[in-house]
Protein backbone atom coordinates (compact mmCIF):
# COMPACT_ATOMS: atom_id res chain seq x y z
CA UNK A 1 0.00 0.00 0.00
CA UNK A 2 1.54 3.39 -0.78
CA UNK A 3 -0.35 5.99 1.44
CA UNK A 4 -2.27 4.82 4.68
CA UNK A 5 -3.82 7.45 6.21
CA UNK A 6 -5.10 6.75 10.06
CA UNK A 7 -7.55 8.74 12.08
CA UNK A 8 -6.48 11.88 10.98
CA UNK A 9 -7.58 15.08 12.00
CA UNK A 10 -6.24 18.77 11.72
CA UNK A 11 -7.33 21.83 13.80
CA UNK A 12 -5.61 25.47 12.48
CA UNK A 13 -4.08 27.13 15.79
CA UNK A 14 -5.32 24.83 17.93
CA UNK A 15 -5.44 25.78 21.95
CA UNK A 16 -6.52 29.79 20.71
CA UNK A 17 -9.70 31.29 20.41
CA UNK A 18 -9.24 31.14 16.85
CA UNK A 19 -8.95 27.10 16.52
CA UNK A 20 -10.76 25.94 13.35
CA UNK A 21 -11.07 21.92 12.92
CA UNK A 22 -10.09 21.76 9.48
CA UNK A 23 -9.71 17.55 8.73
CA UNK A 24 -11.63 15.19 11.46
CA UNK A 25 -10.96 11.85 11.70
CA UNK A 26 -10.03 11.14 8.44
CA UNK A 27 -8.65 7.42 7.12
CA UNK A 28 -7.97 6.26 3.99
CA UNK A 29 -5.40 4.20 1.76
CA UNK A 30 -4.31 5.22 -1.59
CA UNK A 31 -2.49 2.50 -3.91
CA UNK A 32 1.11 3.30 -5.02
CA UNK A 33 1.26 4.44 -8.87
CA UNK A 34 -2.39 4.88 -8.97
CA UNK A 35 -4.10 7.85 -9.99
CA UNK A 36 -6.52 9.47 -7.22
CA UNK A 37 -9.30 12.24 -7.49
CA UNK A 38 -10.03 14.46 -4.23
CA UNK A 39 -13.16 16.59 -4.38
CA UNK A 40 -15.37 18.52 -2.08
CA UNK A 41 -17.09 22.07 -1.53
CA UNK A 42 -15.01 25.02 -0.44
CA UNK A 43 -13.31 24.98 3.10
CA UNK A 44 -14.30 21.31 3.28
CA UNK A 45 -10.43 20.08 3.89
CA UNK A 46 -8.89 19.09 0.75
CA UNK A 47 -5.34 21.20 0.90
CA UNK A 48 -5.49 20.36 4.90
CA UNK A 49 -5.55 16.66 3.49
CA UNK A 50 -2.68 16.82 0.54
CA UNK A 51 -0.41 19.52 2.96
CA UNK A 52 -0.52 16.79 5.76
CA UNK A 53 0.44 14.34 2.89
CA UNK A 54 3.05 16.42 1.80
CA UNK A 55 4.61 16.50 5.30
CA UNK A 56 3.92 20.22 5.30
CA UNK A 57 1.71 20.74 8.17
CA UNK A 58 1.52 18.19 10.99
CA UNK A 59 -1.38 16.50 12.15
CA UNK A 60 -3.19 17.25 15.72
CA UNK A 61 -4.67 13.62 15.49
CA UNK A 62 -4.04 10.25 13.76
CA UNK A 63 -1.16 9.74 11.20
CA UNK A 64 -0.30 9.84 7.85
CA UNK A 65 1.91 6.82 6.30
CA UNK A 66 4.03 7.55 2.59
CA UNK A 67 5.35 4.04 1.68
CA UNK A 68 7.72 3.66 4.57
CA UNK A 69 7.86 7.28 6.50
CA UNK A 70 5.12 7.56 9.40
CA UNK A 71 3.91 11.05 10.35
CA UNK A 72 1.97 12.00 13.41
CA UNK A 73 1.69 14.40 16.02
CA UNK A 74 5.37 13.60 17.61
CA UNK A 75 6.90 13.44 14.01
CA UNK A 76 10.06 15.33 14.36
CA UNK A 77 11.89 14.46 10.58
CA UNK A 78 9.45 15.09 7.76
CA UNK A 79 12.37 15.40 5.50
CA UNK A 80 11.54 12.16 3.54
CA UNK A 81 8.45 13.15 2.96
CA UNK A 82 9.68 16.30 1.38
CA UNK A 83 12.01 14.41 -0.85
CA UNK A 84 9.03 11.33 -1.94
CA UNK A 85 5.90 14.02 -2.49
CA UNK A 86 5.57 17.06 -4.51
CA UNK A 87 2.95 19.44 -4.68
CA UNK A 88 1.64 21.78 -6.64
CA UNK A 89 0.08 24.10 -5.44
CA UNK A 90 -3.95 25.82 -5.70
CA UNK A 91 -1.81 29.44 -6.54
CA UNK A 92 1.38 28.01 -7.71
CA UNK A 93 2.70 31.55 -8.82
CA UNK A 94 3.53 31.91 -5.19
CA UNK A 95 5.98 28.54 -5.72
CA UNK A 96 8.15 30.89 -8.27
CA UNK A 97 11.48 32.88 -7.36
CA UNK A 98 14.22 32.59 -10.15
CA UNK A 99 15.09 34.86 -12.42
CA UNK A 100 14.09 33.10 -15.64
CA UNK A 101 11.60 30.60 -16.42
CA UNK A 102 14.69 28.22 -17.31
CA UNK A 103 16.27 28.49 -13.70
CA UNK A 104 12.94 28.33 -12.05
CA UNK A 105 12.33 24.63 -13.09
CA UNK A 106 15.97 23.60 -12.87
CA UNK A 107 16.06 24.67 -8.86
CA UNK A 108 14.40 21.31 -7.85
CA UNK A 109 16.35 18.70 -9.83
CA UNK A 110 19.38 20.48 -9.05
CA UNK A 111 18.87 20.41 -5.20
CA UNK A 112 18.32 16.43 -5.85
CA UNK A 113 22.03 16.47 -7.19
CA UNK A 114 21.81 16.02 -10.67
CA UNK A 115 24.37 16.74 -12.48
CA UNK A 116 24.14 20.04 -15.04
CA UNK A 117 23.42 17.89 -18.63
CA UNK A 118 20.73 15.93 -16.30
CA UNK A 119 19.44 19.00 -15.09
CA UNK A 120 19.52 20.29 -18.58
CA UNK A 121 17.85 17.52 -19.93
CA UNK A 122 14.82 17.20 -17.14
CA UNK A 123 14.04 21.05 -17.67
CA UNK A 124 13.43 20.29 -21.36
CA UNK A 125 11.78 17.46 -20.87
CA UNK A 126 9.31 18.99 -18.05
CA UNK A 127 9.08 22.39 -20.63
CA UNK A 128 7.47 20.07 -23.23
CA UNK A 129 5.71 18.16 -20.22
CA UNK A 130 3.54 21.56 -19.17
CA UNK A 131 3.17 23.09 -22.83
CA UNK A 132 5.43 25.85 -22.56
CA UNK A 133 6.97 26.92 -25.77
CA UNK A 134 11.11 27.01 -25.03
CA UNK A 135 11.39 31.03 -25.75
CA UNK A 136 10.03 31.47 -22.70
CA UNK A 137 13.03 29.82 -21.22
CA UNK A 138 15.13 33.26 -20.27
CA UNK A 139 12.17 35.04 -19.49
CA UNK A 140 11.30 36.09 -16.04
CA UNK A 141 8.36 34.05 -14.68
CA UNK A 142 7.04 37.45 -13.36
CA UNK A 143 6.49 38.66 -17.01
CA UNK A 144 4.08 35.90 -17.74
CA UNK A 145 0.46 35.65 -18.09
CA UNK A 146 -1.19 33.78 -15.15
CA UNK A 147 -1.84 30.41 -17.29
CA UNK A 148 1.74 30.47 -18.31
CA UNK A 149 2.88 31.21 -14.79
CA UNK A 150 0.37 27.95 -13.21
CA UNK A 151 2.31 26.13 -16.36
CA UNK A 152 6.43 27.27 -14.92
CA UNK A 153 5.46 25.89 -11.68
CA UNK A 154 4.06 22.61 -12.54
CA UNK A 155 7.00 21.78 -14.75
CA UNK A 156 9.48 22.79 -11.65
CA UNK A 157 7.29 20.00 -9.93
CA UNK A 158 7.56 17.66 -12.92
CA UNK A 159 11.06 18.40 -13.48
CA UNK A 160 11.63 16.52 -9.92
CA UNK A 161 9.65 13.15 -10.73
CA UNK A 162 8.32 12.59 -7.29
CA UNK A 163 7.02 9.53 -6.25
CA UNK A 164 4.16 11.38 -5.48
CA UNK A 165 3.15 14.32 -7.23
CA UNK A 166 0.17 16.31 -5.48
CA UNK A 167 -2.36 18.84 -7.92
CA UNK A 168 -3.96 21.25 -5.85
CA UNK A 169 -6.51 22.55 -8.89
CA UNK A 170 -3.82 21.54 -11.49
CA UNK A 171 -6.17 22.99 -14.89
CA UNK A 172 -7.74 26.21 -13.30
CA UNK A 173 -6.46 29.25 -15.42
CA UNK A 174 -5.35 27.03 -18.27
CA UNK A 175 -7.26 27.27 -21.81
CA UNK A 176 -9.27 24.50 -22.26
CA UNK A 177 -6.51 22.80 -25.04
CA UNK A 178 -3.98 22.97 -22.38
CA UNK A 179 -6.50 21.74 -19.45
CA UNK A 180 -6.82 18.50 -21.73
CA UNK A 181 -3.32 18.08 -22.90
CA UNK A 182 -1.81 18.66 -19.35
CA UNK A 183 -3.84 16.19 -17.97
CA UNK A 184 -3.21 13.56 -20.71
CA UNK A 185 0.81 14.04 -20.22
CA UNK A 186 -0.02 13.57 -16.14
CA UNK A 187 -1.95 10.66 -17.37
CA UNK A 188 1.27 9.18 -19.19
CA UNK A 189 3.76 9.86 -16.96
CA UNK A 190 2.01 8.54 -13.97
CA UNK A 191 1.58 5.13 -16.15
CA UNK A 192 5.30 4.88 -17.41
CA UNK A 193 6.87 6.07 -14.23
CA UNK A 194 4.76 4.42 -11.22
CA UNK A 195 4.12 7.84 -10.45
CA UNK A 196 1.31 8.69 -7.82
CA UNK A 197 -0.77 11.06 -8.48
CA UNK A 198 -3.52 13.20 -6.01
CA UNK A 199 -5.31 15.48 -7.86
CA UNK A 200 -7.70 17.94 -6.21
CA UNK A 201 -10.14 19.12 -8.65
CA UNK A 202 -13.80 20.86 -8.85
CA UNK A 203 -14.15 19.60 -12.26
CA UNK A 204 -15.84 16.09 -12.09
CA UNK A 205 -15.27 15.80 -15.75
CA UNK A 206 -11.58 15.58 -15.04
CA UNK A 207 -11.88 13.69 -12.51
CA UNK A 208 -14.28 10.98 -14.52
CA UNK A 209 -12.11 10.96 -17.05
CA UNK A 210 -8.15 10.36 -15.89
CA UNK A 211 -8.90 9.61 -11.88
CA UNK A 212 -9.19 5.58 -10.85
CA UNK A 213 -10.03 5.88 -7.42
CA UNK A 214 -12.01 9.47 -5.61
CA UNK A 215 -12.44 10.54 -2.71
CA UNK A 216 -15.36 12.83 -1.59
CA UNK A 217 -14.65 15.21 1.41
CA UNK A 218 -17.05 17.62 3.07
CA UNK A 219 -16.81 19.37 6.30
CA UNK A 220 -13.62 18.13 7.26
CA UNK A 221 -14.62 14.47 6.78
CA UNK A 222 -14.59 11.84 4.35
CA UNK A 223 -18.29 10.68 3.18
CA UNK A 224 -17.46 8.61 -0.04
CA UNK A 225 -14.88 6.83 -1.71
CA UNK A 226 -14.98 4.84 -4.91
CA UNK A 227 -14.58 4.85 -8.84
CA UNK A 228 -15.65 7.66 -10.23
CA UNK A 229 -18.85 5.11 -11.40
CA UNK A 230 -19.52 4.48 -7.62
CA UNK A 231 -19.67 8.00 -6.54
CA UNK A 232 -21.96 9.19 -9.52
CA UNK A 233 -24.06 6.44 -8.75
CA UNK A 234 -24.82 8.15 -5.86
CA UNK A 235 -27.20 10.74 -7.64
CA UNK A 236 -28.69 12.97 -5.74
CA UNK A 237 -26.51 12.75 -2.44
CA UNK A 238 -23.32 14.66 -5.01
CA UNK A 239 -25.68 17.93 -4.71
CA UNK A 240 -25.76 17.52 -0.84
CA UNK A 241 -22.08 17.27 -0.67
CA UNK A 242 -21.50 19.99 -3.55
CA UNK A 243 -20.42 18.23 -6.15
CA UNK A 244 -21.58 18.75 -9.66
CA UNK A 245 -22.70 15.68 -12.02
CA UNK A 246 -20.69 15.93 -15.09
CA UNK A 247 -22.76 17.50 -17.98
CA UNK A 248 -22.85 14.63 -20.18
CA UNK A 249 -24.38 12.03 -17.35
CA UNK A 250 -26.72 14.75 -16.61
CA UNK A 251 -27.96 14.84 -20.48
CA UNK A 252 -28.17 11.41 -20.67
CA UNK A 253 -30.25 11.57 -16.97
CA UNK A 254 -32.66 13.96 -19.45
CA UNK A 255 -32.98 12.19 -22.59
CA UNK A 256 -33.70 8.81 -20.57
CA UNK A 257 -36.62 10.32 -18.95
CA UNK A 258 -38.07 9.70 -22.56
CA UNK A 259 -36.32 6.95 -23.89
CA UNK A 260 -36.97 3.28 -23.24
CA UNK A 261 -34.93 1.59 -23.21
CA UNK A 262 -32.99 4.08 -21.21
CA UNK A 263 -29.64 4.51 -22.91
CA UNK A 264 -26.69 1.91 -21.32
CA UNK A 265 -25.26 2.84 -17.74
CA UNK A 266 -21.60 4.05 -17.37
CA UNK A 267 -21.01 6.87 -19.54
CA UNK A 268 -17.80 8.20 -18.32
CA UNK A 269 -17.00 10.40 -21.12
CA UNK A 270 -18.52 12.52 -23.67
CA UNK A 271 -16.98 10.26 -26.37
CA UNK A 272 -19.17 7.58 -24.85
CA UNK A 273 -22.62 9.74 -24.73
CA UNK A 274 -21.93 10.32 -28.35
CA UNK A 275 -21.46 6.93 -29.59
CA UNK A 276 -24.22 5.33 -27.51
CA UNK A 277 -26.44 8.21 -28.94
CA UNK A 278 -25.02 7.06 -32.88
CA UNK A 279 -25.47 3.03 -32.14
CA UNK A 280 -29.48 3.96 -30.92
CA UNK A 281 -29.82 6.16 -33.92
CA UNK A 282 -28.45 3.72 -36.13
CA UNK A 283 -30.57 1.09 -35.00
CA UNK A 284 -33.87 2.91 -35.29
CA UNK A 285 -32.68 3.69 -38.95
CA UNK A 286 -32.53 -0.05 -39.76
CA UNK A 287 -34.82 -1.63 -37.06
CA UNK B 1 -25.76 55.09 -27.47
CA UNK B 2 -22.37 56.04 -26.50
CA UNK B 3 -20.32 53.27 -25.82
CA UNK B 4 -19.16 53.66 -22.12
CA UNK B 5 -15.72 51.47 -23.01
CA UNK B 6 -14.20 51.72 -26.00
CA UNK B 7 -10.89 51.03 -27.36
CA UNK B 8 -9.47 52.20 -29.94
CA UNK B 9 -6.37 50.51 -32.26
CA UNK B 10 -4.82 49.97 -28.94
CA UNK B 11 -0.74 48.33 -29.28
CA UNK B 12 0.40 47.31 -25.50
CA UNK B 13 3.51 45.90 -24.44
CA UNK B 14 5.21 45.62 -20.89
CA UNK B 15 8.52 46.13 -22.81
CA UNK B 16 7.73 48.15 -25.88
CA UNK B 17 11.78 49.22 -26.49
CA UNK B 18 13.10 45.46 -26.01
CA UNK B 19 10.57 43.79 -27.79
CA UNK B 20 9.72 43.59 -31.12
CA UNK B 21 6.35 44.51 -31.81
CA UNK B 22 4.95 41.36 -33.24
CA UNK B 23 5.43 39.65 -29.35
CA UNK B 24 3.60 42.50 -27.89
CA UNK B 25 0.81 41.82 -25.91
CA UNK B 26 -1.62 43.57 -28.04
CA UNK B 27 -1.30 44.24 -31.15
CA UNK B 28 -4.22 46.73 -32.40
CA UNK B 29 -7.31 46.08 -30.46
CA UNK B 30 -10.81 47.51 -31.52
CA UNK B 31 -13.51 47.11 -29.14
CA UNK B 32 -16.67 48.93 -27.92
CA UNK B 33 -18.81 48.14 -24.99
CA UNK B 34 -22.40 49.48 -24.45
CA UNK B 35 -23.26 50.60 -21.33
CA UNK B 36 -25.14 47.88 -19.48
CA UNK B 37 -23.74 45.41 -21.71
CA UNK B 38 -22.38 41.95 -20.38
CA UNK B 39 -19.45 40.64 -22.44
CA UNK B 40 -17.62 37.36 -21.95
CA UNK B 41 -13.86 37.23 -22.99
CA UNK B 42 -11.91 34.11 -24.57
CA UNK B 43 -8.57 33.66 -25.57
CA UNK B 44 -5.64 31.18 -25.04
CA UNK B 45 -3.19 31.60 -21.93
CA UNK B 46 -0.68 34.90 -23.14
CA UNK B 47 -3.41 35.65 -25.64
CA UNK B 48 -3.65 39.38 -23.71
CA UNK B 49 -6.62 39.07 -21.70
CA UNK B 50 -5.41 40.40 -18.67
CA UNK B 51 -3.63 43.01 -20.16
CA UNK B 52 -6.29 44.39 -21.84
CA UNK B 53 -8.50 44.36 -18.56
CA UNK B 54 -5.66 46.41 -17.12
CA UNK B 55 -5.85 49.03 -19.69
CA UNK B 56 -9.56 49.09 -19.35
CA UNK B 57 -9.41 50.61 -15.51
CA UNK B 58 -6.78 52.69 -16.20
CA UNK B 59 -3.58 50.74 -14.23
CA UNK B 60 -1.67 50.40 -17.81
CA UNK B 61 -1.85 52.87 -19.95
CA UNK B 62 -1.98 52.37 -24.52
CA UNK B 63 1.73 51.81 -26.04
CA UNK B 64 -0.07 53.41 -28.94
CA UNK B 65 -3.92 54.20 -29.26
CA UNK B 66 -6.29 55.34 -26.86
CA UNK B 67 -8.62 54.04 -24.29
CA UNK B 68 -12.09 56.17 -23.44
CA UNK B 69 -14.24 54.86 -20.24
CA UNK B 70 -17.09 57.21 -20.15
CA UNK B 71 -16.02 59.82 -22.79
CA UNK B 72 -12.63 60.14 -20.86
CA UNK B 73 -8.75 58.91 -22.16
CA UNK B 74 -6.84 56.87 -19.80
CA UNK B 75 -3.93 58.69 -20.44
CA UNK B 76 -5.50 61.67 -18.86
CA UNK B 77 -3.56 61.77 -15.06
CA UNK B 78 -6.92 63.99 -13.86
CA UNK B 79 -9.42 61.59 -15.17
CA UNK B 80 -7.47 58.83 -13.86
CA UNK B 81 -9.15 58.38 -10.58
CA UNK B 82 -12.71 58.87 -11.69
CA UNK B 83 -11.96 56.05 -14.35
CA UNK B 84 -10.76 53.85 -11.37
CA UNK B 85 -13.32 54.38 -9.38
CA UNK B 86 -16.36 53.36 -12.07
CA UNK B 87 -13.73 50.59 -13.32
CA UNK B 88 -13.91 47.62 -10.55
CA UNK B 89 -11.79 44.81 -11.14
CA UNK B 90 -11.56 41.24 -9.37
CA UNK B 91 -8.33 39.91 -10.42
CA UNK B 92 -6.82 36.35 -11.19
CA UNK B 93 -5.36 35.84 -8.64
CA UNK B 94 -6.95 37.02 -5.28
CA UNK B 95 -4.04 37.50 -2.80
CA UNK B 96 -3.02 40.63 -5.45
CA UNK B 97 -6.21 41.84 -4.21
CA UNK B 98 -6.66 41.27 -0.35
CA UNK B 99 -5.18 44.14 1.95
CA UNK B 100 -7.53 44.09 5.32
CA UNK B 101 -7.12 42.28 8.54
CA UNK B 102 -10.26 40.92 8.96
CA UNK B 103 -12.76 39.68 5.79
CA UNK B 104 -14.87 42.92 6.96
CA UNK B 105 -12.05 45.19 6.96
CA UNK B 106 -11.07 43.91 3.72
CA UNK B 107 -13.98 44.73 2.60
CA UNK B 108 -14.43 48.14 4.25
CA UNK B 109 -11.40 48.98 2.79
CA UNK B 110 -12.10 50.09 -0.89
CA UNK B 111 -15.36 51.60 0.40
CA UNK B 112 -13.18 53.89 2.85
CA UNK B 113 -11.36 55.01 -0.29
CA UNK B 114 -13.87 56.12 -2.04
CA UNK B 115 -15.15 57.93 0.91
CA UNK B 116 -18.91 55.99 1.28
CA UNK B 117 -20.42 57.40 4.48
CA UNK B 118 -19.78 54.58 7.39
CA UNK B 119 -24.15 54.17 7.90
CA UNK B 120 -23.77 52.89 3.90
CA UNK B 121 -20.46 50.61 4.62
CA UNK B 122 -22.32 49.05 7.54
CA UNK B 123 -25.43 48.53 5.18
CA UNK B 124 -23.14 47.41 2.38
CA UNK B 125 -20.63 44.89 4.08
CA UNK B 126 -23.16 41.99 5.13
CA UNK B 127 -25.31 42.29 2.38
CA UNK B 128 -22.25 41.47 -0.16
CA UNK B 129 -20.64 38.81 2.62
CA UNK B 130 -23.56 37.18 2.37
CA UNK B 131 -24.14 37.39 -1.19
CA UNK B 132 -20.67 35.79 -1.90
CA UNK B 133 -21.40 33.32 1.05
CA UNK B 134 -19.05 34.61 3.97
CA UNK B 135 -21.54 35.59 6.75
CA UNK B 136 -20.46 34.52 10.20
CA UNK B 137 -16.41 35.14 9.17
CA UNK B 138 -16.18 38.78 9.71
CA UNK B 139 -13.85 38.45 12.37
CA UNK B 140 -11.40 36.06 10.16
CA UNK B 141 -8.22 36.87 8.91
CA UNK B 142 -8.05 36.41 5.19
CA UNK B 143 -5.18 34.31 5.86
CA UNK B 144 -6.71 32.02 7.27
CA UNK B 145 -9.17 31.26 4.11
CA UNK B 146 -9.18 28.36 1.77
CA UNK B 147 -8.43 29.11 -1.85
CA UNK B 148 -11.78 29.50 -3.00
CA UNK B 149 -13.41 31.78 -0.14
CA UNK B 150 -10.04 34.04 -0.86
CA UNK B 151 -11.47 34.70 -4.37
CA UNK B 152 -15.24 35.37 -3.14
CA UNK B 153 -13.45 37.87 -0.46
CA UNK B 154 -12.11 39.92 -3.37
CA UNK B 155 -15.27 39.81 -5.13
CA UNK B 156 -17.21 40.97 -2.33
CA UNK B 157 -15.10 43.64 -1.74
CA UNK B 158 -15.82 44.77 -5.84
CA UNK B 159 -18.84 44.20 -5.33
CA UNK B 160 -19.43 47.10 -2.18
CA UNK B 161 -17.53 49.67 -3.93
CA UNK B 162 -21.02 49.74 -6.84
CA UNK B 163 -18.75 50.23 -9.57
CA UNK B 164 -20.33 51.05 -13.05
CA UNK B 165 -18.28 48.69 -14.77
CA UNK B 166 -17.06 45.27 -13.11
CA UNK B 167 -14.17 43.20 -15.02
CA UNK B 168 -14.12 39.73 -13.98
CA UNK B 169 -10.21 37.88 -14.33
CA UNK B 170 -11.45 35.05 -13.75
CA UNK B 171 -12.84 34.56 -10.90
CA UNK B 172 -14.49 31.28 -10.99
CA UNK B 173 -11.46 29.41 -12.04
CA UNK B 174 -10.61 28.39 -8.15
CA UNK B 175 -14.20 27.72 -6.95
CA UNK B 176 -16.45 24.63 -6.36
CA UNK B 177 -19.38 24.69 -8.18
CA UNK B 178 -21.40 26.53 -5.80
CA UNK B 179 -19.10 28.92 -5.77
CA UNK B 180 -19.20 29.49 -9.58
CA UNK B 181 -23.27 29.29 -9.62
CA UNK B 182 -22.86 32.31 -6.20
CA UNK B 183 -20.21 34.50 -8.91
CA UNK B 184 -22.30 33.66 -12.07
CA UNK B 185 -25.39 34.66 -10.14
CA UNK B 186 -23.81 37.62 -9.18
CA UNK B 187 -22.71 38.61 -12.54
CA UNK B 188 -26.23 38.52 -13.59
CA UNK B 189 -27.44 40.32 -10.90
CA UNK B 190 -25.35 42.95 -11.31
CA UNK B 191 -26.04 43.05 -15.34
CA UNK B 192 -29.64 43.09 -14.42
CA UNK B 193 -29.21 46.24 -12.12
CA UNK B 194 -27.62 47.93 -15.33
CA UNK B 195 -23.84 47.35 -14.65
CA UNK B 196 -21.85 46.81 -17.13
CA UNK B 197 -19.99 43.28 -16.87
CA UNK B 198 -16.95 42.00 -18.37
CA UNK B 199 -15.80 38.34 -17.66
CA UNK B 200 -12.86 37.04 -18.57
CA UNK B 201 -13.36 33.03 -18.26
CA UNK B 202 -11.89 29.72 -20.03
CA UNK B 203 -14.96 27.90 -19.06
CA UNK B 204 -17.33 28.09 -22.61
CA UNK B 205 -20.42 27.38 -20.18
CA UNK B 206 -19.69 30.32 -18.31
CA UNK B 207 -19.41 32.65 -21.22
CA UNK B 208 -22.44 31.45 -23.04
CA UNK B 209 -24.43 33.55 -20.95
CA UNK B 210 -23.26 36.51 -21.93
CA UNK B 211 -24.97 39.01 -24.48
CA UNK B 212 -22.02 38.94 -26.71
CA UNK B 213 -18.37 37.11 -26.61
CA UNK B 214 -15.20 37.78 -27.72
CA UNK B 215 -12.68 36.15 -28.80
CA UNK B 216 -8.74 37.10 -28.00
CA UNK B 217 -5.97 35.46 -29.64
CA UNK B 218 -2.48 36.86 -30.38
CA UNK B 219 -2.95 40.19 -28.83
CA UNK B 220 -6.45 40.98 -31.48
CA UNK B 221 -9.84 39.93 -31.30
CA UNK B 222 -10.16 37.40 -33.61
CA UNK B 223 -14.12 36.39 -33.53
CA UNK B 224 -16.98 38.29 -31.72
CA UNK B 225 -20.68 37.56 -31.59
CA UNK B 226 -23.55 36.62 -30.05
CA UNK B 227 -22.14 33.61 -27.79
CA UNK B 228 -24.47 30.38 -29.94
CA UNK B 229 -23.22 32.29 -33.33
CA UNK B 230 -19.31 32.12 -32.03
CA UNK B 231 -19.90 28.27 -30.70
CA UNK B 232 -21.28 26.75 -33.97
CA UNK B 233 -17.25 27.85 -35.43
CA UNK B 234 -16.40 24.76 -33.36
CA UNK B 235 -13.01 24.70 -36.36
CA UNK B 236 -12.14 28.15 -35.42
CA UNK B 237 -12.28 28.44 -32.26
CA UNK B 238 -9.85 25.17 -32.14
CA UNK B 239 -7.41 27.42 -34.12
CA UNK B 240 -7.20 29.29 -30.73
CA UNK B 241 -7.18 26.12 -28.61
CA UNK B 242 -10.70 26.66 -27.19
CA UNK B 243 -13.81 24.85 -27.00
CA UNK B 244 -17.08 25.21 -27.70
CA UNK B 245 -19.55 23.74 -25.02
CA UNK B 246 -20.72 20.31 -24.58
CA UNK B 247 -23.88 20.98 -26.63
CA UNK B 248 -22.21 22.04 -28.96
CA UNK B 249 -19.26 19.98 -29.66
CA UNK B 250 -21.83 17.03 -29.46
CA UNK B 251 -24.15 18.34 -32.16
CA UNK B 252 -20.90 19.24 -34.56
CA UNK B 253 -19.67 15.39 -33.65
CA UNK B 254 -23.12 13.31 -34.38
CA UNK B 255 -24.01 15.43 -37.48
CA UNK B 256 -20.49 14.75 -38.60
CA UNK B 257 -21.27 11.18 -38.22
CA UNK B 258 -24.34 11.96 -40.36
CA UNK B 259 -27.11 12.41 -38.14
CA UNK B 260 -29.86 14.52 -39.50
CA UNK B 261 -29.45 17.56 -36.66
CA UNK B 262 -30.16 21.04 -37.38
CA UNK B 263 -27.42 22.07 -35.16
CA UNK B 264 -29.27 25.14 -34.19
CA UNK B 265 -29.81 23.83 -30.51
CA UNK B 266 -28.60 26.68 -27.82
CA UNK B 267 -29.25 24.82 -24.75
CA UNK B 268 -29.88 21.33 -23.31
CA UNK B 269 -33.43 21.24 -23.55
CA UNK B 270 -33.36 22.48 -27.39
CA UNK B 271 -30.80 19.26 -27.79
CA UNK B 272 -32.44 16.62 -26.24
CA UNK B 273 -35.79 17.45 -27.12
CA UNK B 274 -34.17 17.23 -30.98
CA UNK B 275 -32.67 14.20 -30.23
CA UNK B 276 -35.97 12.56 -28.85
CA UNK B 277 -37.57 13.13 -32.01
CA UNK B 278 -35.09 11.48 -33.86
CA UNK B 279 -34.69 8.33 -31.85
CA UNK B 280 -37.96 7.74 -31.01
CA UNK B 281 -38.67 7.26 -34.84
CA UNK B 282 -36.88 3.52 -35.13
N1 LIG C 1 -3.89 28.64 7.66
C1 LIG C 1 -5.12 28.49 8.15
N2 LIG C 1 -5.46 28.94 9.37
C2 LIG C 1 -6.70 28.80 9.85
N3 LIG C 1 -7.72 28.18 9.21
C3 LIG C 1 -7.45 27.70 7.99
C4 LIG C 1 -6.15 27.82 7.38
N4 LIG C 1 -6.19 27.26 6.15
C5 LIG C 1 -7.45 26.80 6.00
N5 LIG C 1 -8.21 27.05 7.08
C6 LIG C 1 -9.64 26.70 7.26
O1 LIG C 1 -9.76 25.28 7.24
C7 LIG C 1 -10.87 24.87 6.44
C8 LIG C 1 -10.39 23.91 5.36
O2 LIG C 1 -9.56 24.63 4.46
P1 LIG C 1 -8.87 23.99 3.17
O3 LIG C 1 -7.93 25.03 2.64
O4 LIG C 1 -8.33 22.65 3.50
O5 LIG C 1 -10.16 23.85 2.21
P2 LIG C 1 -10.27 23.34 0.70
O6 LIG C 1 -11.15 22.14 0.72
O7 LIG C 1 -8.93 23.21 0.11
O8 LIG C 1 -11.09 24.55 0.01
P3 LIG C 1 -10.94 25.26 -1.45
O9 LIG C 1 -11.68 24.40 -2.43
O10 LIG C 1 -11.65 26.58 -1.28
O11 LIG C 1 -9.50 25.43 -1.74
C9 LIG C 1 -11.52 26.14 5.89
O12 LIG C 1 -12.70 26.44 6.62
C10 LIG C 1 -10.49 27.23 6.09
O13 LIG C 1 -11.08 28.45 6.40
N1 LIG D 1 3.96 41.78 -16.00
C1 LIG D 1 4.34 41.43 -17.23
N2 LIG D 1 5.55 41.78 -17.72
C2 LIG D 1 5.93 41.43 -18.96
N3 LIG D 1 5.18 40.71 -19.82
C3 LIG D 1 3.97 40.32 -19.40
C4 LIG D 1 3.48 40.65 -18.08
N4 LIG D 1 2.24 40.13 -17.95
C5 LIG D 1 1.96 39.50 -19.12
N5 LIG D 1 2.99 39.61 -19.98
C6 LIG D 1 3.03 39.04 -21.35
O1 LIG D 1 1.98 39.61 -22.11
C7 LIG D 1 1.29 38.64 -22.90
C8 LIG D 1 -0.19 38.68 -22.57
O2 LIG D 1 -0.39 38.32 -21.20
P1 LIG D 1 -1.80 38.38 -20.47
O3 LIG D 1 -1.53 38.24 -19.03
O4 LIG D 1 -2.55 39.58 -20.92
O5 LIG D 1 -2.49 37.06 -21.07
P2 LIG D 1 -3.88 36.38 -20.72
O6 LIG D 1 -4.67 36.32 -21.99
O7 LIG D 1 -4.52 37.05 -19.57
O8 LIG D 1 -3.44 34.88 -20.37
P3 LIG D 1 -3.95 33.84 -19.23
O9 LIG D 1 -5.13 33.12 -19.82
O10 LIG D 1 -2.80 32.90 -19.11
O11 LIG D 1 -4.24 34.61 -17.99
C9 LIG D 1 1.97 37.29 -22.58
O12 LIG D 1 2.82 36.97 -23.63
C10 LIG D 1 2.75 37.53 -21.32
O13 LIG D 1 3.94 36.77 -21.32
MG1 LIG E 1 -7.88 24.35 -1.34
MG1 LIG F 1 -4.90 36.43 -17.56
Amino acid sequence: MGIVIEGLSHVYMAGTPFAHTALQDVSLRMEAGSFIGIVGPTGSGKSTLIQLIAGLLRPTQGRVRVFDAVLDPETKNRKPFRKWVSVVFQYPEHQLFEETVAKDIAFGPRNLGLSPEEVEQRVEQAMAWAGLPSELADLSPFHLSGGQMRRVALAGVLAMQPRVLILDEPTAGLDPRGQRELLETIRQIQREQKMTVIMVSHSMEEISRHAERMFVMHRGRLVAEGTPEQVFAHGTRLREWGLEVPEWIVLAEELNRNLHPPLPQGIRREEDLASSLLARWKEGKSG
Amino acid sequence: MAPIVEVHEVFYHYFPEKTPRSQWALQGVNLRIDPGEYVAVMGPNGSGKSTLAKLLNGLLLPTEGCVRVMGKDTRNAEDLWEIRRQVGMVFQNPDNQIVGATVRDDVAFGMENLGVPRAEMLRRIPEVLSQMGLAGREEDSPHHLSGGQKQRLAIAGILAMKPAVILFDESTSMLDPAGRDDVMQAIQDLHRQGTTVVHITHSAREASLADRLVVMAEGRVQMQGAPGEVFRQGERLRDWDLEPPLIYRLQEQLQKQGMPLTGTASDTKELVNELWGLLSKG
